[in-house]
């Protein structure tokens, strides 16, 4: 602490003339008070025509001044440097934006794929099937005509021949057929099996959306120091499963279909 | 192996559990039962007489591995067949799988063709091991 300079009560009015002492110290400048007494000392320098004392005080206040700058300056550079760091620490969010975001997209484009897919499977059974269901139709109205005849007895011996083979022949195509219609429609049957994996695709893309909301929060909150101390929810963890492989290639650990599945059990034994 | 088996589906996808026992239909087993869930399940294989167990893997309230896990540590449920029809296709799952006592590992999209093959062979290897 440094100590204040020793100087004489003047009366008020009269011009001060004072005489620092040869080893003065700056005064206490952080008050008003200490101000005041700082810029008495400066101007009796000045009057006294004290030129290098009154350069050197003017100095000395503005060193203190500009440290009093510098301290703040230190304290917010502080304050920025561990708000950069705590981001910094935040492998989520380089997660979040290095890969995650973009698999999202992935994630979505293969929803579209699969959806698509399924659509145009299930059509081209249906496409395949509306012409045998409208052929069996059209061919059990004629032979009904023929049949009614024949019930009615206005058949002759050879016309009842030939509807008797017709009629035969009618009932191997609707077997035929009928077995045709149950094979389009397990097709129909087996496309409907996107809604799981689409299902579970798009339910890591929500929890992923949930992620960049709840890291979004939180960068807002660390930005408001008003916010500062509320936490942020804590995103879900992440599944540690994998879900439905969307098609990258290339990758080690994922089998690429039901036949490596089976030969990998079989190297294990199974 | 008995066309009437009883068979527990277990999947969260309503989807799914509907195109499994269709086929399952196809291929004549009309004696098939459905739970949403490994913790809806555990308690229906405790109490019912089940012959086969298929099970997705990727559940919300338990996971088929830890349903397969659950089955395989109770007296009563460890021969019982279990069937995974899953997605989940990394090899380290396949092989945890394998460890933990499953009969048969089937990986979404499958076929008709495969899921028939899949329980043929789940049934031929027990009777010829019986």
């Amino acid at each position: 602490m440094q100590a204040r300079a020793k100087r004489s009560r003047t009366p008020r009015g009269a011009a001060a003339v004072a005489v620092a002492p040869p080893q003065a110290t700056c005064p206490e400048v952080s008050t008003d008070e200490g101000l005041l007494t700082a810029a008495r000392e400066l101007v009796a320098h000045l009057e006294a025509g004290n030129s290098a004392e009154a350069m050197r005080l003017l100095h000395e206040l503005t060193r203190v001044q500009e440290s009093a700058v510098y301290l703040e300056m230190g304290r917010l550079t502080r304050q920025l440097h561990d708000a950069l760091a705590r981001l910094d620490l935040d492998d989520q969010l380089l997660d979040l934006t290095a890969q995650e975001i973009p698999e999202a997209k992935e994630r979505l484009a293969y929803v579209v794929s699969l959806t698509e897919q399924a659509a145009n499977q299930t059509l081209t059974a249906v496409e395949e099937s509306l012409p045998t269901t409208v052929g069996l139709k059209d061919e059990a109205v004629a032979l009904a005509e023929a049949w009614g005849r024949f019930t009615r007895g206005e058949l002759g011996a050879p016309e009842l021949r030939a509807v008797a083979d017709a009629v035969g022949e009618f009932l191997g195509r609707v077997a035929r057929e009928s077995e045709q219609l149950h094979a389009k429609l397990s097709e129909v049957l087996m496309a409907q099996g996107f809604q799981d994996l689409t299902g579970q695709v798009l339910r890591r893309v929500t929890g992923l959306v949930q992620e960049v909301e709840n890291s979004l929060v939180n960068i807002i909150r660390l930005s408001d120091p008003r916010l500062l101390g509320a936490a942020g929810a804590t995103p879900p963890a992440p599944p540690a499963t994998t879900g439905p492989s969307i098609g990258r290639t290339g990758q080690a650990e994922v089998v690429a279909g039901q036949d490596e599945v089976d030969a990998l059990l079989s190297s294990l034994g199974f | 192996m008995d066309k009437n088996m009883r068979i527990l589906v277990v999947d969260d996808f309503a989807t799914m559990r509907r195109i499994i026992r269709n086929l399952l239909r196809d291929l004549g087993f009309n004696n098939t039962l459905e739970a949403d869930d490994g913790t809806t399940a555990l308690p229906m294989l405790q109490n019912g007489q089940f012959d086969l167990l298929i099970t997705d893997w990727n559940m919300p309230g338990m996971q088929g591995i830890d349903l397969l896990q659950a089955v395989r540590a109770d007296p009563r449920l460890r021969s019982l067949p279990v069937l995974m029809v899953t997605a989940e296709a990394k090899r380290d799952q396949i092989v945890l799988a394998a460890q933990a006592g499953v009969n048969g590992y089937i990986v979404k999209p499958f076929t008709a063709q495969t899921l028939k093959e899949k329980i043929e062979k789940i049934f031929e290897r027990l009777e010829s091991a019986a």
